[in-house]
């Protein structure tokens, strides 16, 4: 029986002055019992009540007003490590609005709202495992955790494949920000090449001329038994 | 090949081809505003509707809050986000025996600060035959008794341990190995 040795947690680099994290108390510690695939195998349907309407992926229009904040459009291609293309994901994003505030009870952030944006979307792959979101570009904001860390303009993304199996939480950051070395959960990547991968490019091809700026964010999946769209 | 025309990143030929995969991250503390809870999946023709609830627990038993815990079975899926008690409760459809495997819900549970990926178990119930089940067979009793419900008068009760001497048995398989290569 092999070891299953994937980190549960990343402990956070020197730097920041955030307390040691207890993984005894809060991670299992003992390996996982590698079973073989074919006795896990449940491909429950992404669709059903959880299915996207066709303007979720627009988060300008979600509101009778105009956002607040910079318009820009987010899309990209989901595939296995493999270069494969993964269909029918159901993407899901959450972010913060322009000044750097979460429309949640749990944001301490003393900034405003935006009456206009509420920061969640979601969508569907196509058959090219392509997704494309309109939203607004969010503000940074201090990290609850730890006062000298800032968490950089991000974007949040739950991927959920047909099985249990494939569930995927990343984020995007956005190039160029200066913030990227003061932010905790960048920082916890400790492969640079990997890093990079969380990092979105400007893509001019995907703006709207005069409405949208346009950014680009591929996601690879790794560590997951991904199903590639076409055989 | 299995890609499209046009693709910018091109499609990996060889294994020292294979693209860098993308990092995972923590939920964060705000993920229930982007993915949706659906805590019922609606019984269809003569699926029997039940109830799971229960808790998440860390290794001193206190429970864990802001944890996203979802079933699937092949019928659908359920998601639910626990609050300061710990607690989730689902209705879903009682799964059928197949060939090899008893009834049981596969359930998944990532906390929002502090998991990167989520753990998975098998959720068993004690009024079925079990004895056959393929994957319990390999296991030792007391890896079998952290996977098996109680019942209850409303339904069914798992609590899942993420550490500690009761840790629920959690479970891998080889496509999650991808990434140790």
């Amino acid at each position: 029986m092999r070891a299953y040795t994937e980190p549960w947690w990343v402990q956070l680099p020197e730097g920041f002055s955030t307390p040691e994290f207890d993984t005894e108390i809060w991670t299992p510690r003992k390996p996982l019992v590698i079973v073989p695939s074919r006795l896990i195998d449940s491909s429950a349907p992404v669709y059903g009540y959880g299915t996207p309407g066709p303007t979720d992926n627009d988060l300008l229009s979600q509101h009778d007003g105009v956002p607040m904040g910079e318009h820009i459009t987010v899309h990209g291609r989901v595939t296995d490590s493999w270069g494969r293309p993964v269909r029918d994901m159901l993407v899901e994003i959450w972010q913060a609005n322009a000044a750097g505030k979460y429309v949640h009870d749990h944001d301490p952030t003393p900034k405003p709202h935006d009456p206009h944006f509420t920061g969640a979307g979601r969508t569907l792959t196509n058959a090219h495992g392509e997704y494309t979101f309109k939203t607004i570009k969010p503000g940074a904001y201090p990290w609850w955790r730890d006062p000298e860390a800032w968490r950089a303009q991000h974007i949040h993304f739950g991927l959920t494949g047909r099985g249990l199996t494939e569930r995927y939480v990343t984020q995007m950051q956005f190039p160029g920000d200066p913030l990227l070395s003061r932010d905790p959960v960048v920082s916890t990547i400790p492969d640079a090449k990997a890093r990079e991968r969380l990092v979105a490019e400007l893509d001019w091809e995907a703006a709207i001329p005069g409405i949208t700026v346009g950014y680009r964010f591929d996601i690879v999946l790794g560590g997951v038994h991904a199903t590639p769209a076409e055989h | 090949m299995t890609t499209t025309a046009g693709d910018r990143d091109g499609a990996a030929t060889a294994s020292s081809d294979r693209l860098v995969p993308t990092p995972r991250t923590i939920l964060g503390p705000y993920f229930t505003l982007g993915m949706h809870v659906r805590p019922t999946l609606q019984p269809a023709g003569h699926q029997v509707p039940i109830t799971v609830s229960g808790r998440v627990l860390n290794a001193l038993g206190e429970p864990v809050m802001m944890t996203m815990v979802e079933t699937s079975q092949p019928e659908g899926w359920t998601r639910y986000f626990t609050g300061l008690d710990g607690a989730y409760v689902i209705t879903t459809v009682k799964p059928q025996a197949t060939p090899g495997r008893a009834p049981h819900l596969l359930l998944l549970v990532m906390s929002g600060n502090f998991m990167i990926r989520p753990a998975v178990t098998c959720l068993y119930f004690p009024d079925e035959d079990n004895d056959t089940d393929e994957l319990l067979q390999q296991l030792s009793p007391e890896q079998r008794a952290t996977m098996l419900a109680r019942r209850t008068d409303i339904g069914y009760e798992f609590d899942i341990h993420l550490a500690g001497d009761s840790e629920t048995t959690f479970l891998g398989w080889p496509g999650l190995l991808d990434d140790e290569e």
